[in-house]
């Protein structure tokens, strides 16, 4: 006998972990994922099993099943009756969650799609009360249900919240030897990302595709919640809540600043990490702080909290030195030119800020000093000399990232002076190997000078005694917690808080005058001035821990200054500090498939969102729908045009608008009488239900999961619709009429609750909303609160709604296609291979002889460069014929004569017209 | 009906043909027809006849109960294609049929079949197909029907002078046939134009060869369609 | 679709008196209520099932080699023939195609569990398969008809004729 196995192959597991159970006598071979071992399957499929009379087996289970018989365990009903619920419900749960976490970097959806398997588990496993699927002993359902639950299951990040039972059941079989020895093999060690290779071959499931494509409320996903059993009393209670009242309330008299915290009020500070000022921020810098933070902060807002939210630009460092000097201005000049670039930028994208400073302020000075002297009064600073990076062409002495070397820990050529983007490690810059200064590529000398250092390792037990409390009682998403931890276990040291430099707050200690504090000292101090700033009595939120939350909102690279470093600077001022309750840190959002780069060109930078004609709101949907919560996400222009077109236009822009025209056509602008019968009552109670996740997971700052609770109402509500058909029941009888008028209204009604959802999302279109409806203003209070919030009829019969008007526009593939092209950068291996076509391969490897698509217009007609095309048309085509005429070489011929139809092709888009596909080479037979 | 001599590979051929389809010379379960077929046979079919080998392999395990499978033995000359004659040298010995294949001087198409001239006639293709086969050269005039794309350079080639250049292409075994002007884009234009060619006289590597050959007019040429006749 | 084929298998089987199935989810997973211990649900555990009280255990393979290769043939059935699209259908053929070329039967020398209930999942199709794809796939062709016609298998399903006389006369390979 002999086993065909492959490395990361999540089927391997199985049948390797039973070979060793068993102790089957067999040889294993191990081979590529691509290899054609069973003769008769024409896809490559992984494990094989060569049976002593020649024949294959190629499933997995059959594998396993045949290794137990050998070793005299034939497999009972109950046993059989688990392979094959494997086989046919858990392994395509599995594919579909795996293929998500693996493939598409969505781990945080997969809970979703292997609650129900996991659940039927658990059910099973708590009902028979045995510590095994069959009885008391292992069997080869256990050993191939816990094989394939391995990858995601020892996957702690994916946070599957799985059962107690199956916990308990998955720890007993997956700590056998026999289960740990075939992961060794098969995943190396390397966890999900083992299966990388083996999952990017595999076809992509259905139902994921189906689900995200589907523009309307068929998708089976969906359904199945829409179909959760809803009970009379939900019904009932909904109904009641319906007939309540607005709240009449303190209308919102919009914010009174200052504000500060208020007894018997739930009073939060809210910070987004300060954007460093040299640099214009991308969309990953946005989606990271500034705009998780906006929402979470209307959102609170709406809740009725007592909210601060403040933010500023970061100016102080070399970087800004740097950047002045390559502008020929002031630092100064250069901060206040940059603070108005990322001001407008925020402006944009309706980051509603209560204030927005920056550290160059003289309180910043009044507050690191004074925090800088408590530290010294408490003996938490020590002295001593630092041996520091000088480059003497550029005649000063390096900051960190100034300098490149080697990583001393896993030789990265390309890693920072004071951190490895490798390995995460952080860096001593003198411990570089091989530096060179950034700007002159010169090798930097090492001269010595004394500074002071923040005792960290005196901090140390002050700082887990507090960390184990906030951790344990806020809301830290987890790479924030994990990031943590590995500070703490790698042990604390000393850090440096001076530097030999001129741009930051000074040190006021006399035996270090001509210094200023290190930026990571200085710079989260900046949230502290930033406050003081905005009003006097800043010490009410940053020195009262008792009444005041302290949200920070980040990137996780930020996440040890904001968990371990700064916290240890005010434990150790001693002054009574407002610590951080809730560390919230996203992963990073790749652009297409690389990273945002502005020196390369790629991705697309704050303020050329607005150039490109999408509106502010679509652009907050779409950035805040593949929010990199729990895991990278990233952004492409054919998704974000997917999710308007599917998301947007068709589901909940089509929802609210034909909502709104009913009223308009059929009942005259005014909202008619509505009669509520069962299905209205249970449709109350869908809607209710999603409201109530939408609150919970907003109030644990799971924004784009609560993202999805909106746009299933609003799937619902073109499900109710479209069963309920008012537009012909209006034409009906009197009691088809009045059915009409409760489906209008109900709907309408759940139109005006969706505004209000929308808002920490769509501020403009949420607004919108209300003002077509003409919605009172106390909805936006009354429906989001308490812990479930509240779904009450804000539009009573007879309301007079305003002019409704389409919400969303679609985004055409050109257009994408369009913006693609041109925030892609120059790198031709960036476009995706399936665009190169014959005509545009031929243009990538030849300089073009007009300025490349990148600068077409989005849409429409551009006289301009249509003038210049025609032009570039007629000297290309005179080219070709001289080519001819010479009998040049065919291929050369060839390539120029494929420019020449790339060209006319960019001179049809630029005259507007419509073009048919370029001819492509038919395969020959 | 019969398999020709199943002890030689004509034979085995016509057995290979028949079981492609069916799993049993008779029916759908194993009887004495595929014992009595099974046992004219002297050795394994060779692998290249996968459906007499299958076949056979699977009879053989009815070994041991061979006796005991249902039906009776008939003669070998009223089992197989209808159109095919016994002719099986040193017929069964367990056939106790009075058959004339029994007589010596046995006739290649020994059979008082009224069939008998159009089965010779068809015993002698399948032969000669084989036999062609084995030594690679097609028997019949094969020949396919051919639908070719000529792309000209752009816009401005005269796309009739394309056409007639293509025409103007002789060969022993190529006919023209219809052709047509079909738009690529950008105001270009590929002329698609079908023939009708002898398999071994005109290959498309000769055409693409030829056409391309005019090279002010042609910039490439491919198959569009290609079918056998 | 699976309680019709429940019911040919226990006609096949000759079993008196029927068993009471009801289904469970949106994929109508069929569960037998049996007398004596807990529910049993999916098609292949209870058609196993079946067979067991039927005392056909040859029907799952004699030796453990084979009794493997009807439970590979049961788990490919039910999760990818039951419910295949058109494209899965191409791959589907071309597989058993290339299996079937020496095969009478999934497993071994006889009719299994495996055949049988391959025949009910695929039944479809090969209903939709044309005269020529019939040809292509000579080898499932075969088989197909060989499992329709095996005395009292087909119950509930029709009889797919299958192209009996040659067009043309095949070119040898």
């Amino acid at each position: 006998m002999k086993l065909f196995v492959s490395e990361g192959n999540p089927h391997c597991l199985k049948v390797l972990c039973a070979l060793e159970v068993t102790g089957a006598q067999c040889d294993v071979q191990f081979v590529n994922h691509e290899e054609r071992i069973v003769p008769f399957l024409n896809r490559p499929t992984l494990p094989a099993l060569l049976l002593p009379s020649g024949l294959y087996l190629f499933s997995s289970n059959a594998i396993c099943r045949y290794m137990f018989e050998l070793n005299g365990q034939e497999s009972s009903e109950l046993c059989n009756q688990w392979l094959e619920w494997e086989a046919t419900d858990l392994q395509p749960a599995l594919l579909q969650a795996l293929h998500m976490a693996v493939v598409q970097g969505k781990g945080s959806e997969v809970s979703k799609v292997l609650q129900g398997p996991l659940n039927v588990l658990d059910q099973s496993l708590s009902k028979g009360n045995t510590p095994y699927l069959t009885g008391e002993a292992v069997s080869v359902a256990d050993i191939v249900l816990c094989t394939a639950l391995y990858p995601v299951l020892s996957e702690s990040s994916l946070a599957l919240g799985e059962g107690r039972s199956v916990k308990a059941w998955f720890d007993r079989v997956a700590a056998m030897h026999s289960c740990q020895s075939a992961a060794r093999k098969v995943l190396q060690g390397k966890g999900l990302q083992g299966m990388k290779s083996y999952m990017q071959r595999q076809p992509a499931p259905h139902s994921s595709q189906c689900r995200e494509t589907q523009p309307c409320n068929s998708s089976p996903a969906e359904c199945d919640e829409g179909e959760r059993m809803v009970s009379e009393e939900e019904m009932e209670a909904a109904v009641q809540t319906w007939n309540k009242g607005l709240n009449p309330g303190p209308l919102a008299a919009g914010r009174k600043h200052p504000i500060l915290p208020q007894d018997g009020k739930r009073n939060i500070l809210l910070t987004s990490a300060l954007p460093y000022v040299n640099n214009v921020p991308h969309l990953g810098n946005i989606i990271g702080c500034v705009l998780s933070a906006d929402v979470f902060s209307r959102y609170g807002r709406l809740r009725g909290w007592n909210l601060l939210f403040v933010c500023g630009t970061d100016e102080y460092g070399t970087a800004t030195e740097n950047k002045a000097r390559e502008e020929g201005l002031t630092p100064q000049q250069i901060c206040d030119k940059y603070h108005a670039i990322h001001s407008s930028i925020y402006k944009w994208f309706q980051v509603d800020f209560d204030f927005f400073g920056r550290t160059t302020t003289e309180k910043q000075t009044e507050i690191a000093q004074d925090i800088f002297w408590r530290l010294h009064k408490n003996e938490f600073l020590v002295e001593d000399t630092v041996e520091q990076l000088r480059c003497e062409k550029c005649q000063r002495f390096l900051a960190d990232r100034f300098v490149e070397g080697t990583c001393p820990h896993c030789s990265y050529p390309e890693a920072r002076g004071d951190q490895c983007d490798k390995c995460g490690r952080l860096i001593n810059a003198v411990e570089l190997r091989e530096p060179q200064c950034k700007v002159c590529r010169k090798t930097p000398v090492i001269r010595s000078s004394k500074h002071l250092f923040l005792d960290l390792p005196k901090l140390e037990s002050q700082l887990e005694q507090w960390l184990e409390k906030s951790t344990s009682t806020g809301d830290w998403t987890a790479n924030a917690k994990q990031i943590t931890r590995s500070w703490l276990r790698d042990g604390l040291k000393p850090r440096c808080i001076t530097r030999d430099l001129q741009w930051g707050t000074p040190v006021p200690h006399p035996d270090f005058k001509e210094k200023v504090f290190y930026v990571w000292f200085d710079a989260p101090i900046g949230y502290l001035s930033i406050t003081a700033n905005y009003t006097d009595k800043w010490e009410k939120w940053w020195k009262n821990p008792q009444q005041v939350e302290l949200y920070n909102f980040m990137a996780k690279d930020n996440v040890p200054f904001h968990s371990v470093v700064f916290p240890c600077s005010l434990l150790g001022a001693q002054d009574n500090y407002t610590l951080v309750s809730h560390l919230v840190a996203t992963e990073y959002l790749n652009y297409e498939d690389t990273k945002f780069s502005k020196s390369r060109g790629v991705g697309v930078f704050g303020d050329m969102a607005k150039d490109t004609g999408i509106p502010s709101d679509v652009w907050r949907f779409y950035l805040l729908y593949v929010r990199p919560e729990g895991q990278d996400s990233a952004f492409s222009w054919a998704d974000m045009a997917l999710k308007n077109n599917s998301e947007l236009l068709n589901n909940l822009g089509n929802f609210i608008n034909r909502a709104g025209m009913f009223v308009t056509k059929f009942f005259d602008g005014c909202v008619p009488v509505m009669e509520l019968q069962q299905e209205d009552k249970k449709l109350l109670a869908l809607v209710g239900w999603e409201l109530q996740q939408y609150i919970q997971l907003m109030d644990k700052v799971k924004i784009r999961d609560a993202l999805k609770h909106i746009l299933n109402i609003s799937r619902h509500g073109n499900q109710y619709i479209q069963v309920n058909e008012p537009w012909k029941k209006i034409k009906g009888d009197e009691t088809e009429r009045q059915r009409a008028g409760t489906v209008t209204g109900v709907s309408v009604n759940i139109a005006c609750l969706l505004s209000v959802m929308l808002f920490p999302y769509m501020p403009t279109v949420s607004q919108t909303i209300r003002d077509q409806l003409n919605a009172p203003q106390s909805c936006v209070i009354t429906m989001l609160q308490g812990t479930s919030g509240a779904f009450v009829s804000a539009l009573k019969a007879g309301h007079r709604i305003g002019t409704v008007s389409p919400l969303f526009q679609k985004l055409e593939v050109d257009q994408i296609e369009a913006l693609k092209k041109r925030f892609g950068g120059q790198q031709p291996e960036d476009e995706p291979p399936k665009e190169k076509t014959t005509a545009q391969r031929a243009a990538s490897t030849q300089p073009a002889a007009v300025p490349a698509p990148a600068a077409a217009p989005v849409n429409g007609v551009d006289p301009e460069k249509a003038g210049q095309l025609t032009q570039a048309v007629a000297e290309q085509g005179e080219k070709v014929r001289a080519l001819k005429a010479q009998k040049a070489e065919k291929a050369v011929i060839t390539a120029e004569v494929a420019k020449l139809l790339d060209l006319k092709k960019q001179l049809a888009l630029a005259e507007g017209k419509g073009t048919e596909p370029a001819p492509q080479k038919g395969k020959k037979k | 009906m019969g398999f020709g001599d199943l002890k030689s590979t004509s034979g085995l051929v016509v057995l290979n043909d028949f079981l492609s389809e069916r799993s049993y010379i008779e029916g759908f379960v194993p009887s004495q027809a595929d014992v009595a077929v099974f046992e004219a046979i002297s050795k394994p079919p060779s692998a290249d006849l996968c459906h007499a080998l299958r076949w056979y392999n699977h009879i053989k395990s009815y070994q041991d109960q061979k006796n005991s499978l249902p039906g009776v033995k008939k003669p070998l000359g009223q089992y197989g294609p209808a159109g095919v004659a016994d002719a099986t040298s040193a017929s069964v010995p367990a056939s106790k049929a009075k058959d004339e294949d029994d007589d010596d001087d046995f006739d290649l198409f020994g059979s008082d079949d009224e069939d008998d001239a159009e089965a010779a006639k068809l015993k002698e293709e399948r032969l000669a197909a084989y036999a062609a086969k084995k030594s690679k050269k097609p028997a019949l005039i094969a020949k396919s029907s051919i639908l070719l794309d000529v792309k000209p350079w752009d816009d401005e080639t005269d796309m009739s002078k394309l056409e007639e250049c293509v025409r103007s292409i002789q060969m022993d075994g190529l006919v023209w046939g219809q052709s047509k002007f079909v738009p690529v884009g950008y105001g270009i234009k590929k002329l698609q134009i079908g023939c009708v060619v002898e398999d071994d006289k005109v290959g498309t590597d000769i055409l693409e060869e030829k056409i391309t050959a005019f090279e002010d007019f042609v910039q490439s040429m491919d198959v569009a369609a290609f079918n056998k006749i | 679709m699976a309680l019709r084929e429940l019911s040919s298998l226990e006609k096949y089987l000759g079993l008196k008196k029927p068993n009471k199935y009801s289904t469970q989810g949106d994929k109508k997973v069929p569960v037998l209520q049996s007398s004596n211990g807990p529910p049993l649900s999916g098609l292949v555990t209870i058609a196993c099932h079946l067979v067991k009280e039927a005392k056909r255990p040859e029907l799952l393979g004699e030796s453990a080699e084979s009794r493997a290769v009807v439970q590979q043939w049961l788990e490919y059935t039910v999760t990818k023939v039951n419910g295949s699209t058109r494209e899965d259908a191409k791959a589907i053929l071309k597989d058993l195609n290339l299996y079937l070329q020496d095969k009478v039967y999934l497993a071994g020398n006889q009719i299994s569990l495996a055949d049988i209930l391959l025949y009910y999942q695929i039944h479809p199709l090969i209903l939709d398969l044309s005269v020529q794809e019939k040809e292509q796939h000579v080898n499932v062709t075969r088989w197909f008809d060989h499992i329709q016609h095996y005395p009292s298998i087909q119950h509930h399903l029709p009889v797919i004729a299958v192209l009996r006389n040659r067009i043309y006369t095949s070119r040898h390979h």
